[in-house]
């Protein structure tokens, strides 16, 4: 009972912080507490590999709904070597 | 400082903080415009606002600097206009097209390709506040306070518009029968 208690207080603790674990945007010390956590509690374990598919998808959606035009960034650069080479 | 020495602090300025950033400005700029043509414009403006300011710009945090330029480049821009959408969403159909990867089995492919385009179609659905955050920190990999500095909101609501946003898709994931249950807690 006080086990499971705990145990459910972790879960609450790490759903608080996951997007932020996820992004790698937690802190060492809440990185370490969650990364922990998720060893030892599947369902926890099973909410982060769900989290970290959906990102994985969107990541990879990436190239094909804003793909990086190479030119348009070269076009960019010289443009960029124009007005820092340019007189007043 | 005479006209020369700025001068020269300006350039070495711009070659050094901000010629860099140059591809993370216009994957940000074609995230906020959705056109490639105002991405590149918006991007050149802010070039253009980054030469005139860089000879004052204290060096600390390059592009978090850059990334307020654009935002204030882009509000100028769009002021009286219309906010344009970002995209328009895949549909499943699009997305389930896709080549499927062949180290996979057919049925691996396929309920691969299926989670991908829900997670599309979820993305796509999204109020416009929330994909756009989305977009900025999976797809243009900026961090919580460069998406910030982007958006000019506070790096907590980058954080609760994040996790409503996964939590929509996960929800229409759940209903595809493409993810567990949510569990009570």
């Amino acid at each position: 009972m006080f086990k499971s208690m705990l145990s459910r207080s972790g879960c609450l603790r790490v759903t608080r912080v996951l997007q932020s674990y996820l992004d790698g945007e937690a802190d060492a010390a809440t990185s370490t507490m969650v990364a922990k956590h998720l060893e030892e509690c599947r369902r926890c374990g099973l909410e982060a590999s769900t989290y970290r598919a959906i990102k994985a998808a969107i990541t990879e959606t990436g190239p094909d709904v804003a793909p990086v035009d190479a030119e348009a960034v070269e076009r960019l650069r010289r443009f960029a070597e124009e007005l820092s080479e340019q007189q007043p | 400082m005479t006209d020369a020495a700025r001068e020269q602090r300006q350039r070495l300025g711009f070659d050094h903080y901000v010629v860099p950033e140059i591809p993370v400005l216009y994957r940000v700029a074609l995230s906020l415009t959705g056109q490639p043509a105002d991405a590149e414009d918006l991007v050149q403006d802010t070039l253009i606002r980054a030469f005139g300011a860089v000879d004052r710009f204290d060096g600390a945090h390059p592009r978090a600097w850059l990334l307020t330029i654009l935002r204030h480049t882009q509000l100028n821009r769009v002021r009286g206009r219309k906010p344009v959408l970002l995209r328009d969403g895949e549909s499943v159909e699009l997305t389930l097209e896709r080549v499927g990867k062949p180290e996979h089995s057919a049925e691996e492919v396929v309920v691969s390709d299926l989670f991908e385009a829900v997670v599309a179609e979820a993305l796509a659905a999204l109020p416009q506040k929330h994909r756009e955050v989305v977009t900025l920190v999976d797809i243009d990999g900026l961090s919580y306070q460069e998406a910030a500095d982007v958006l000019g909101v506070p790096r907590g609501t980058i954080m609760s518009r994040l996790h409503r946003a996964r939590a929509r898709i996960r929800s229409r994931l759940t209903a595809a029968g493409l993810a567990p249950q949510r569990r009570m807690m």
